[in-house]
């Protein structure tokens, strides 16, 4: 048995931060080898810190391996310098567990967090020796697999995978991996591809892309009350980047924001009890001893217990100094008792998300957000005692006029003057600061603006410069993504298989880790495109017709095309659309597709002010999200 | 009440920044249920202090941290604790109370045993020595000024009066080290050698062993290959002469 950890450990001191590749941590599962039936090496496309901080891969290493006939590993991106390390001394993309080379496994899956982490599949693919192409894989070659929110449009990618699982991983990934450990142990552990894709095909959320494109809809639990969920989860050594526990609170969100991809495709709703949730809090703070915990949902403050659950936790965890953080308040009164609340251990940030400047593309967008209700916000958080808040935007919006623009610099002057004036009321000299995000509209799949072109460069750009200029205000500073990364994320989310060879010629560019500024390289993206006799601009940039067939049509996520096109249409005229928690069925869809529906009768949630922290500009912010569990 | 702990940076440690390790200990702790003691403040932190910080990739044989509890603990329970809560990094070695008002042990600790391992075609082996012997003969070795962009220049210092001792221990005693476990990858011309190296710790500054792993291959002409593993032996109290440990009870 070749054994890559050993291999590599002599070499470890000439990479940068070797304790990426090493393992060994609390709570690492170590399954016997021949005890399985499958054995599944899961890759995450970036690297171990950004990896493990993903609740899902932990969620889906507990699926797996309490199941006794499979056994999950993981791998990550290795960074350039061990890419290399590991190029020139022959060693292969490994198991952390194991050190087994990915080679040996049964089957290699990838997680499609965001469309910048393309390359980095492809990156761990070549370094496992698997042939790119799936159409290029035969025999024992391991079964290369799947899942993540890209694939509500997975065709950009179709080409290099045998199958891919649509929706969430906790029961559909086990379930699949156990028909290929029957499979193989039926034919004295060979594998006969095209038998074994017709009988994956049968599973619920299964699309086999060298198959028929019929329709395949998204593997959906019912309810999270019996999904798995991981109470001993593995304690990096490193600092990662959501170093913490996670509780994952309510799964799915239907406020319905147009641009809001996680909105439109984690549908239904549902929630965690209360009560389970306070005793997996208790279990995961006894198993880790972290001093943080997070509350993970696309919209905590609508968790129809969400006051008494902080209330009940903080009355817990204060003792020991356990903090509880909230990731997506929506701008309201509440939000702030709740951030309140959570102060009472450990000093937090306030962060909302008015994605536009003014009411009527708030509207548009289905934002919603009243102006006076969000002002009133910032009063009420200033008298609480912050000082500053972070405010997210979105900048190229479908509709926005320049006019729109600057409303984004006045909303954030009146909030600076408005939570200003409250904190000189308190004797609080230096006023209120802001600090303005803002990121690129991205239109994506399944989506209501997904027929959307996306703003051009030179608009985008003419914006920024725009809401520079009128951002006069000392008290406010601005941030803003870069054009080009967002015009790349455009073109995958919306593009199809005629991407696959530009994808390959990125590889071989050099591409890597394009969601890393300082490496993104936009020269060889440019070439890869022109190489391929493809206009990047006009690919992201083309509307499409309402009727024209669309490269994920045959993808279902429960919200019917019909219903995304009614939003669509709505946006034009700036009418919003009500949350059917709280209002009327807006006849999404999902409720159909038969295994649950949206359930969460608002209690102590507000029906008021319309906003989250949840944006899904497939951002950084984005790529950071924890709460899918889906793979 | 106060107590210290002994314990061990293992093998799977050793790439742990000194970062790393406050935070895996400060987890463990929680993780056996210690009654932590915590700072004032927005940010409360828990109140524990390193004897001495170690480098990533050196491991530790015997390291200490002192850490407040906000009530008692009974020792024996608490060790058994600790110990179930430590990660494979670290290993625990012993905890007991510190009586009275006794200091810090980052104030008392003042001399570092390191082991250095290396592997060298045998015939390289004389080289070493002379560098050995030239270290210690001489009367002063100045280590270089540092300049680094953006920072202070750190001035040259002289460090041949931090090296207590230094020896280059005998195959076979290097034999017996953990690092004998690598010996697999090693090219059959190749073999492992260990120094051991006790180093003065000075509130004004500390020779690190790599330092004086390059010191000895400037002195003795041969290349300061990469070394192959760097251990933290022993922190000892030196005091009126005498070396000794700095928890009673403990063997070095």
């Amino acid at each position: 048995m070749i054994n890559c950890l050993e291999l590599v450990k002599p070499y470890l001191q000439e990479v940068e931060k070797p304790q990426r590749y090493l393992g060994e941590e609390l709570h690492q599962v170590k399954k016997d080898w021949e005890s399985v039936q499958c054995r599944f090496l899961f890759g995450f496309p970036d690297v171990y810190e950004v990896g493990m901080s993903c609740l899902g891969l932990s969620v889906l290493y507990e699926a797996v391996n309490r199941r006794p006939g499979l056994l999950m590993e993981r791998a990550f991106s290795p960074w350039r310098d061990m890419e290399a390390l590991m190029n020139r001394e022959g060693i292969p993309l490994y198991g952390w567990e194991s050190g087994r080379p990915a080679g040996d496994f049964d089957c290699i899956g990838f997680t499609l967090q965001h469309e910048m982490s393309y390359t980095n599949v492809l990156q761990m693919l070549k370094l496992s020796g698997v042939p790119l192409l799936a159409a290029e894989r035969g025999g024992d070659t391991p079964l290369i697999i799947g899942g993540g929110p890209c694939l509500a449009n997975a065709e950009p990618m179709a080409l290099f995978f045998d199958a891919l699982v649509l929706g969430e991983g906790e029961e559909a990934l086990p379930d699949l991996l156990e028909i290929v450990g029957a499979h193989k142990a039926k034919r004295q552990g060979r594998m006969d591809r095209a038998a074994l894709f017709a009988e994956l095909a049968a599973l619920p959320g299964v699309y086999i892309p060298s198959g028929e494109r019929g329709s395949v809809r998204k593997a959906c639990l019912p309810d999270l009350e019996d999904a798995p969920f991981p109470l001993e989860p593995i304690v990096p050594y490193m600092e990662i980047i959501h170093d913490r526990m996670m509780l994952e609170i309510l799964r799915g969100c239907t406020r319905g924001c147009r641009f809001c991809q996680a909105g439109m495709i984690y549908r239904p709703v549902r929630e965690r009890h209360k009560d389970t949730l306070l005793a997996q809090a208790g279990m995961l703070r006894d198993t880790t001893g972290h001093r943080e915990i997070s509350l993970t949902s696309l919209s905590s403050s609508d968790h129809t217990c969400i006051k008494e659950l902080i209330e009940e936790l903080t009355a817990k965890f204060s003792v020991d100094r356990i903090s509880v953080s909230l990731p997506s308040l929506r701008a309201n009164h509440f939000s702030v008792d709740l951030a309140r609340e959570i102060q009472k251990v450990r000093k937090t940030g306030l962060t909302f998300a008015p994605e536009a400047g003014s009411q009527r593309l708030r509207d548009a967008i289905n934002k919603g957000l009243d102006e006076e209700a969000f002002l009133s916000t910032v009063e009420k958080a200033a008298a609480a005692g912050w000082q500053q808040m972070k405010l997210y935007f979105m900048i190229g919006l479908p509709g926005e006029t320049l006019e729109d623009v600057d409303a984004i610099a006045e909303l954030c002057e009146k909030a600076v003057l408005a939570g200003s004036r409250v904190l000189k009321e308190q004797g609080v000299n230096g006023g209120m600061r802001v600090s303005c995000a803002v990121s690129n509209f991205v239109p994506k799949a399944q989506t209501p603006f997904q027929w959307t072109g996306q703003a051009s460069q030179d608009e985008l750009r003419e914006k920024h410069n725009r809401l520079r200029q009128r951002i006069k205000n000392r008290r406010i500073s601005l941030s803003y993504h870069d054009a080009f990364t967002s015009m790349l994320e455009a073109i995958f989310a919306r593009g199809g298989r005629e991407l696959t060879p530009v994808l390959l010629a990125a590889l071989e560019k050099g591409c890597r880790f394009d969601s890393w500024t300082e490496e993104l390289r936009k020269d060889s993206w440019k070439e890869a495109f022109a190489e391929a006799g493809m206009d990047m601009e006009a690919l992201a940039t083309a509307d499409f017709a309402l009727d024209a067939p669309l490269p994920w049509d045959h993808l279902d996520y429960g919200v019917t095309k019909a219903f995304l096109r009614q939003e669509y249409e709505k946006s034009l005229r700036a009418e919003t659309t009500g949350d059917c928690r709280y209002t009327t069925c807006a006849g999404c869809g999902v409720c159909d597709m038969g295994s649950g529906s949206n359930v969460g009768s608002g209690s102590s949630g507000s029906s008021v002010g319309d906003s989250s922290g949840d944006a899904k500009d497939a951002g950084l912010r984005n790529r950071l999200s924890g709460e899918a569990v889906d793979f | 009440m106060k107590i210290s702990i002994c314990y061990e940076k293992t093998e799977a440690g050793r790439y742990l920044s000194h970062l790393d390790l406050a935070r895996t200990m400060e987890r463990s702790l929680r993780r056996a249920k210690a009654p932590l003691a915590f700072s004032e403040g927005f940010n409360p932190h828990v109140r524990m202090a390193f004897a001495s910080a170690l480098a990533v990739g050196v491991t530790g044989r015997r390291e200490y941290v002192d850490v407040e509890l906000a009530g008692r603990v009974h020792i024996p329970s608490f060790s058994r604790a600790l110990q179930e809560a430590f990660p494979s990094a670290l290993a625990f070695v012993v905890a007991d109370e510190i009586q009275g008002g006794g200091k810090a042990l980052s104030a008392i600790i003042n001399i570092a045993v390191y082991r250095i391992g290396f592997t060298l075609p045998p015939k390289e082996l004389e080289k070493v020595r002379a560098g050995v012997e030239a270290v210690l003969s001489a009367d002063e070795l100045w280590r270089k000024p540092k300049q680094k962009p953006g920072k202070k220049t750190i001035p040259a210092k002289e460090v041949r009066g931090l090296i207590r001792r230094l020896v280059l221990l005998s195959e076979e005693e290097a034999g017996q080290e953990t690092i004998v476990e690598r010996m697999g990858m090693l090219p059959d011309e190749k073999k492992i050698f260990l120094l051991e190296a006790e180093l003065l710790m000075k509130a004004d500054g500390q020779l690190r062993p790599q330092e004086l792993w390059e010191m000895i291959a400037s002195a003795g002409g041969f290349e300061a290959v990469q070394t192959l593993s760097v251990s933290r032996q022993a922190l000892l109290i030196l005091q009126d002469g005498k070396c000794f440990s700095p928890m009673e009870g403990v063997l070095v």
